[in-house]
């Protein structure tokens, strides 16, 4: 006999041991589960993510407020000013006219 | 005859697509299929039953995840065969072999009783001690029946190189055995 064809007898095919392909289908859930299967829920992931919101939210809204009585403060002064201008200068404009009236009284 | 053949091409397709899609059944059945074939490949390139299917189940958990990539049932056989190679030239490399340990010995079947199986055991131990590349295209070649020219395609080796390890391959078998006998 030639050894080719003892070669090739010694080669036959076997089977591997009883169970085989349920062991990999097994494996192979095992390994799904981590890599296809949803994501679980979990509560402080929503808490987390609540309080970040909240304080993305809360910062912009102190901002907000920051800015617009800064704005106010301004607004404030430039009335106050612009009060202060036209009282110094009707103060002028009455002093100049009792200057003018005492004038007239004298002559 | 074209129906049956026709029929059962499709219906392997439709396999390989439920497999794609998730169902864990027609992995089953695609493994059920070829399992013989990877773990003798394994089996035969280590001559050793726990080695054998520990390589086996891996290279099945790369295919479960290598699906999307396989286009029909040619396909997936090719690649078995070229991924379950290069897995144990790999461990090859990685370590040198241990030493066969006695538990995994294999008894001699039923199948063996006719020929001669002692010579058979014997063959099988020697070419477990071939040079990693010459076993992997011996047990293609006589396990899987391939010719020079596809064991090429799976090895990544030139046609010519592949017929000379098998001639190298023969000859030192032939010379081990007529040393044993």
């Amino acid at each position: 006999m030639s050894l080719e064809h003892e070669v090739r007898a010694a080669l036959r095919p076997k089977s591997p041991p009883a169970g085989f392909a349920e062991q990999v289908v097994a494996r192979a859930r095992w390994s799904a589960g981590g890599v296809r299967a949803p994501r679980p829920f979990h509560a402080w992931r929503a808490v987390a993510a609540a309080l970040t919101m909240t304080a993305i939210l809360g910062g912009w809204a102190a901002r907000e407020a920051a800015q617009q009585r800064a704005e106010g403060e301004r607004v404030r002064r430039e009335v106050l000013t612009a009060l202060r201008i036209t009282s110094d200068k009707l103060r002028a404009a009455q002093q100049h006219v009792q200057q003018i009236g005492a004038s007239d009284e004298y002559e | 005859m074209t129906a049956i053949v026709t029929e059962a091409v499709v219906g392997n397709a439709d396999v390989l697509g439920r497999a794609r899609e998730g169902d864990h059944d027609a992995f089953a059945e695609i493994i059920e299929e070829h399992q013989a074939m990877v773990f003798s490949l394994a089996y035969h390139f280590f001559h050793d039953r726990s080695r054998a299917e520990e390589i086996a189940q891996d290279v099945f958990l790369q295919l479960y995840r290598s699906l999307d990539g396989l286009q029909s049932r040619a396909h997936v056989l090719h690649w078995l065969r070229q991924v379950t190679g290069r897995r144990c030239i790999d461990q090859v490399r990685r370590a040198r072999l241990r030493e066969v340990p006695l538990e995994d010995v294999e008894p001699l079947s039923r199948e063996e009783s006719s020929g001669d199986p002692l010579l058979r055991r014997r063959l099988r131990e020697l070419i477990a001690g071939l040079p990693p590349k010459q076993r992997l295209i011996v047990t293609l070649r006589y396990q899987e029946d391939l010719d020079p020219s596809e064991i090429c395609r799976i090895v990544g080796l030139p046609v010519n190189t592949v017929k000379s390890h098998l001639h190298r391959a023969l000859r030192a078998l032939r010379r081990q055995l007529g040393e044993t006998a």
